[in-house]
């Protein structure tokens, strides 16, 4: 059983693309410190023989929800650091092999945290997040993105070209 | 909500102006799928544009497939979100995008546990029949406030022994089970 305590640590993520190479996911887990930081998103993960990828004890692994019945389209994983309660945070299920999701609660509300794999050949994961979050992150500020065009806030982005 | 990944998407949003070859229409096309998703959503960039997070084996030449999205009231919370090219594992051609948020979830800690195996149990075994012994004569239970009161008893000797001979200890996670004190001598 686990006690539980407020630190004020804040959140740390590491996004990583691993290519799918164990070589370079292992030197991943290597140098990130799970004290250190809470989330590792990872993109091309690697998998072995087993259709498991490879973390360590101060790891949750969390593989997208269909990874056990199509375990070679699997793109995406996500690693939750045990220093994380785990009454604290929890898997967002969706029907994508390029997406893995998690939610976090605390004092400050919750955030979703979603770890996207974009193939180059298509948007399908886009469209298939585009109808995910439409119905569960009702976009509030449509009449926004209508009256300026694009996207949202781009920090430092410089004008448009062409 | 924050979105995380390698989009495979290429727009002058957030790549170098310089990498002019990957504005071409085809690529400017695929990436307003991206672009009207960030917008309808109402999502902020906190990784600075213009940065590179890819830098290709073959060619050298670099560009920016991965990025980070988050809602706008989100923003004010990104302490740092910046690539770490110096902290790039071995075999891949991607940056690390590293991010602190100043959200404070609860942290687990593990309990601690008391060290039964190095308990001295002579001299346990004496404690607990003094505890016992200063409880008094053993007599039989007439009713429910009786067994709850020789209960309470019982429980603070056997909790007071443990108290004074039992040390408590947190597990690291380096301790393996089928370490003994044997071990340790040699």
């Amino acid at each position: 059983m686990n006690r539980h305590t407020h630190s004020p640590t804040p959140l740390r993520f590491w996004q990583q693309n691993v290519n799918k190479s164990l070589i370079s996911q292992l030197d991943l887990l290597n140098q990130v410190n799970p004290k250190a930081f809470d989330l590792i998103f990872i993109q091309e993960p690697h998998i072995d023989f087993l259709n498991l990828t490879r973390a360590n004890p101060s790891w949750t692994v969390v593989y997208p929800s269909q990874h056990h019945s199509s375990p070679n389209t699997t793109w995406s994983v996500t690693l939750v650091s045990t220093s994380v309660s785990k009454n604290k945070w929890k898997q967002v299920h969706m029907q994508s092999a390029d997406v893995t999701a998690v939610e976090l609660t605390g004092d400050f509300g919750s955030v979703s945290f979603y770890n996207i794999y974009n193939v180059c050949e298509n948007s399908d994961t886009l469209f298939k997040l585009q109808d995910f979050w439409s119905r569960r992150h009702p976009p509030t500020t449509r009449q926004w993105h209508q009256q300026h065009g694009l996207g949202g806030r781009f920090q430092q982005a410089p004008p448009l070209v062409g | 909500m924050v979105w995380v990944g390698d989009f495979n998407r290429h727009h002058p949003l957030w790549d170098d102006h310089s990498s002019a070859r990957l504005f071409m229409p085809a690529n400017l096309d695929a990436a307003s799928v991206l672009v009207d998703l960030v917008g309808t959503f109402s999502m902020d960039m906190p990784h600075p544009a213009g940065i590179p997070t890819l830098e290709t084996f073959r060619t050298g030449s670099l560009s920016r497939p991965d990025n980070v999205f988050c809602s706008a009231p989100l923003t004010p919370a990104f302490i740092e979100c910046q690539t770490r090219p110096e902290l790039r594992p071995a075999r891949t051609d991607h940056f690390p995008i590293v991010g602190t948020l100043d959200l404070t979830p609860e942290r687990s800690v593990p309990a601690a546990r008391r060290s039964w195996k190095s308990v001295e149990w002579d001299e346990f075994s004496t404690s607990l029949s003094d505890n016992l012994g200063a409880i008094g004569q053993a007599h039989p239970i007439q009713d429910k406030d009786n067994f709850f009161a020789v209960f309470n008893l019982l429980t603070a000797a056997i909790q007071s022994t443990t108290d004074q001979h039992v040390l408590e200890t947190r597990p690291t996670p380096y301790t393996k089970r089928w370490w003994s004190p044997e071990l340790t001598r040699m």
